[in-house]
């Protein structure tokens, strides 16, 4: 029996950016502009216990599918950091729900959006164009 | 080992190989239901922080026009 919350969890995340639309770094997943985002397995089930085949639900907690989110920033900086350059990068924080697996340093959700956005290398025009997107407030990164 | 199996195994490898923030996460520790009234997507722009604050109301009846 999982515990039952109404607030969602923010986590910390690292995106790809082109043309001011958000991109998983991993899979290269596009983030949708005004409408959750929901974790599928891509890894057709083989993981649930006892060999039982076809796809589950994700998050699966004996799977690795989900969205997965960072408890911390500083993560989230070393990952975008991978992807620059060629790419533009970006980090904030995602809302989570649903479903979700919290792990040591992080979530691996069912749904997610954007919380905030904060770009890497970006101009202020890019930093609008992604905030007129997704509807959040998005930013250019200040290191603190 | 079957062709079907050999195919899900070759692709959860893959996955693997590609996705390096899987040890960033760690282990998994607790599953939660979130459940919220309203989910939290946006449909209208946030309201943008003026670049310097408004400029304090001028309080001096005097300064006032009838």
């Amino acid at each position: 029996m999982s515990d039952l919350y109404l607030d969602p969890i923010l986590g910390w995340r690292a995106w790809k950016v082109v043309d001011g639309r958000l991109y998983s770094t991993v899979f290269g997943t596009l983030w949708p502009e005004q409408a959750r985002l929901e974790a599928t397995c891509g890894l057709g089930g083989r993981s649930s216990p006892g060999g039982l085949r076809g796809v589950h639900e994700a998050p699966y907690g004996a799977c690795e599918c989900g969205i997965y989110a960072l408890k911390s920033q500083s993560r989230a900086l070393a990952i975008a950091r991978q992807v620059l350059p060629p790419a533009r990068a970006a980090v904030g924080r995602v809302s989570l729900w649903g479903h979700v697996v919290e792990t040591e340093c992080g979530y691996r959700a069912q749904y997610a959006y954007l919380y905030d956005v904060q770009l890497l290398d970006g101009t202020a025009e890019e930093s609008r164009t992604v905030r007129r997107r997704y509807a959040v407030d998005a930013q250019l990164f200040v290191s603190v | 080992m079957a062709y079907t199996e050999r195919v899900e195994e070759d692709a959860a490898q893959i996955a693997r190989r590609r996705a390096p923030h899987l040890a960033d996460i760690g282990k998994p520790l607790r599953e939660i239901e979130i459940r919220p009234v309203e989910e939290p997507v946006p449909d209208v722009l946030p309201v943008e922080e003026p670049a310097t604050a408004p400029a304090k109301p001028v309080e001096d009846p005097e300064q006032v026009p009838a």
